[in-house]
């Protein structure tokens, strides 16, 4: 089995590269902190330290005792904590605060998805991702409860995403402004899709982000073409089809996680093709996802971090089919290279080596 | 070449050799029904049975063919899983009928899937394919007993730890209120729980193998550099026959009716004589130095890459055996 760790593993030259990636996904990730602690106050704020600290310190302490390197350098734990804490409600009515959450999240994202693999670069999963749905399996009242502002009373009493699976739409144009700019209940980072958007394009125009954005808008077309063709919003017609559709986008976590933790460098594709594939898997697993949620009652209502991670889970088999094609294109190349006198050379060995065999198990 | 004795640290062969953490024999029960320590006791409690009832017989069954005796296996696990699986039935009942019990009764639930597949344990197969059908019954009966109280000793942690994790209780005795993580009484919970504990396990292992190898280095610079010399040439036997015990293990189950692959056998042989003739060099240089008697002989020093490389060794000697560490 051909082994493509080295080449679409280790994608950044050195750390510095890495840490300026990283950086900049923090930068982006900043302005949805602001709305959210402007939606929720300084919790949503504390929660967002609590997780960064966290993870940074697991990673600190995990970096030292195990790996026995230094990897906070790369800034990832950080963002991984700020992810997180944008993902989940900023308050929760349930036994622990939701700091407390947060830091748990973290914690696993690190100790578990993270050190046990060599690091940020070897991780085989997204880790942000990986923390939620930990979360999401062990405390699934607490990640889906989602409380009102008191800054900015949210437009309806349920999540966009409870209303799909209960079939109603809300896409009105009056209030169209008021679900782009996150006044919805649900995560305390991940409403604002106006903001979302504009990181989006951001990444379109930064050279070094173009391939991630691509992966971006694969999940995002998927998405958006697969609930427009099987509409979980209740009635008929077109403007049902792409109400549907909106609300599918703007609901839950699924553009954060469109823009920030499917194009994870470490798992990303590097060929524009595979990165479509790839996006486009994720979307697919997103969507099929949702629709086997409405047929279950009681089913979590945001599984798109399962969907990143299963798409991530895919990625090693595809490098492996892709190795193997080229495996049997380069041998084919070989052999029509080859003279008439070398091939049956190979075909007269390949002859004995069958006949010894047949004669060791007839013997 | 005398054949290698079977250890007598069976005990701590129960550790060092652990039939979940270090062989990853025998999981599904552990996974799926330890979620609770009362499970993981049934669990340990018919693995044992089984294991130490199918390695003495198997012990015996030196000339019955390989395709026989996994049937004969399967027939003892069935015999004693089909009555622990009519009794779990009465205690279900039982459990259920009381209100204070039913939370148990749900616990134990998981065992009623399990107990027929107890019968094909790969953990018995493993064990009685690789050691007992080798061995005298009294160093088989040593054997299960030694993986049966590895095996319950890591059922048992796994399921009193998730059931605290995932109940707040231990033993049925409630101990916390609000501590629920669900994910703990989960596959993947355990899955994660049992990958950790193998982690500790060898982080735990090998800091007492580097530690007792430089306590035996200390203690051989202390020695006199030919008693040194004979102390090496002792490992040295003793591992070229351990080493060749398990080709013979291996070759025997693998490859029935062919040589052993006697190349690769030479190899590793080589590889450790030339380790161990590499590691009897700076006591050769000391020797010339003696000879002079007015120059003072310098301090021998055993270097600590051959420390390392004894770690090394036991490593390869644990893929021959096919433990995976």
């Amino acid at each position: 089995m051909p082994d493509e760790t080295p080449r679409w593993r280790q994608r950044f030259a050195d750390n510095r590269e890495a840490r300026d990636w990283n950086l900049a996904s923090l930068l982006m990730s900043l302005p949805l902190l602001l709305v959210g602690s402007y939606y929720y106050g300084a919790n949503a704020l504390r929660t967002a330290v609590v997780a960064a600290l966290a993870a940074a310190l697991c990673e600190w302490a995990a970096a030292r005792l195990i790996l026995r390197k230094r990897t906070i350098d790369d800034w990832n734990a950080v963002v991984t904590g700020i992810w997180i804490a944008c993902m989940l409600p900023a308050e929760v009515k349930s036994t622990f605060a939701a700091p407390v959450y947060a830091a748990i999240g973290a914690i696993f994202a690190v100790l578990v998805v993270k050190i046990p693999f060599g690091g940020t670069m070897h991780a085989p999963f997204t880790p942000a991702a990986a923390g939620l749905a930990f979360l999401t399996v062990c405390f699934p009242k607490t990640v889906f409860n989602y409380l009102p502002s008191a800054q900015v009373p949210p437009l309806y009493n349920q999540s966009l995403a409870r209303m799909l699976q209960q079939g109603r739409s809300v896409m009105d144009g009056r209030q169209l402004s008021g679900i782009l700019l996150g006044q919805t209940a649900g995560p305390m980072g991940t409403g604002c899709i106006l903001l979302i958007a504009t990181a989006l394009l951001a990444s379109f125009m930064i050279k070094k982000r173009r391939g991630a954005a691509l992966v971006s808008l694969a999940f995002i077309v998927t998405v958006a073409v697969l609930s427009f063709l099987m509409p979980r919003v209740t009635g008929a017609g077109a403007g049902v089809r792409l109400a549907s559709a909106g609300m599918e986008l703007c609901s839950g976590s699924l553009l954060f996680a469109a823009v920030y933790l499917l194009p994870d460098p470490a798992i990303m594709p590097q060929r524009w093709h595979t990165r479509l594939g790839f996006g486009s898997l994720a979307g697919l697993l997103c969507v099929t996802m949702r629709q086997l949620g409405n047929l279950q009652q009681g089913s979590y209502e945001e599984t798109v971090w399962f969907a990143v991670l299963l798409a991530d889970a895919f990625m090693p088999l595809l490098y492996r089919l892709q190795a193997e094609i080229r495996n049997q294109q380069e041998f084919r190349e070989r052999v029509e290279a080859m003279t008439a006198e070398e091939r049956l050379e190979i075909v007269s060995k390949k002859e004995k080596e069958e006949q010894q065999r047949r004669e060791a198990d007839n013997a | 070449m005398p054949k290698a004795q079977p250890s007598r640290r069976w005990l701590a062969d129960a550790a060092l050799h652990n039939p979940v953490l270090v062989q990853a024999a025998g999981l599904t029960a552990i996974i799926v029904a330890a979620t609770t320590l009362q499970g993981a006791l049934l669990v340990s409690i018919l693995a044992g049975l089984h294991l130490v009832l199918c390695e003495v017989l198997a012990s015996l069954m030196k000339r019955v063919p390989q395709w026989l005796r996994a049937a004969v296996y399967t027939a003892i696990g069935l015999a004693i899983a089909c009555p622990a699986a009519f009794l779990l039935e009465n205690l279900m009942e039982y459990l259920s009928a009381s209100e204070a019990l039913s939370a148990l009764a749900s616990a134990l639930a998981p065992l009623r899937v399990f107990l027929p597949l107890m019968a094909v344990n790969a953990l018995t197969a493993m064990r009685c394919e690789r050691y007992a059908i080798l061995h005298t019954p009294g160093d088989a009966l040593r054997d299960a007993l030694a993986n049966a109280l590895g095996y319950a000793a890591a059922a048992l942690l796994v399921g009193g730890v998730r059931e605290l994790l995932g109940y707040g209780s231990l033993g049925g005795v409630q101990l916390s209120q609000t501590l629920r993580i669900r994910g703990a009484w989960m596959p993947f919970g355990g899955f994660l729980l049992l990958g950790a504990m193998a982690a500790l396990l060898k982080a735990a292992l090998r800091a007492l193998s580097v530690r007792g190898i430089y306590r035996g280095a200390e203690k051989a610079l202390e020695l006199a550099p030919e008693d040194r010399l004979e102390r090496l040439e002792k490992t040295r036997q003793l591992l070229i026959a351990e080493v060749r015990e398990a080709m013979e293990t291996k070759n025997e189950h693998e490859m029935k009716n062919k040589e052993p692959d006697k190349e690769s056998f030479d190899e590793a042989v080589a590889e450790i004589l030339e380790e161990v003739d590499e590691a009897k060099q700076p006591e050769e240089g000391i020797e010339e130095e003696q000879a002079a008697p007015e120059t003072p002989p310098p301090r021998p020093r055993i270097p600590i890459e051959d420390i390392l490389l004894e770690l090394e060794l036991e490593e390869l000697l644990d893929e021959f055996r096919g433990t995976e560490a």
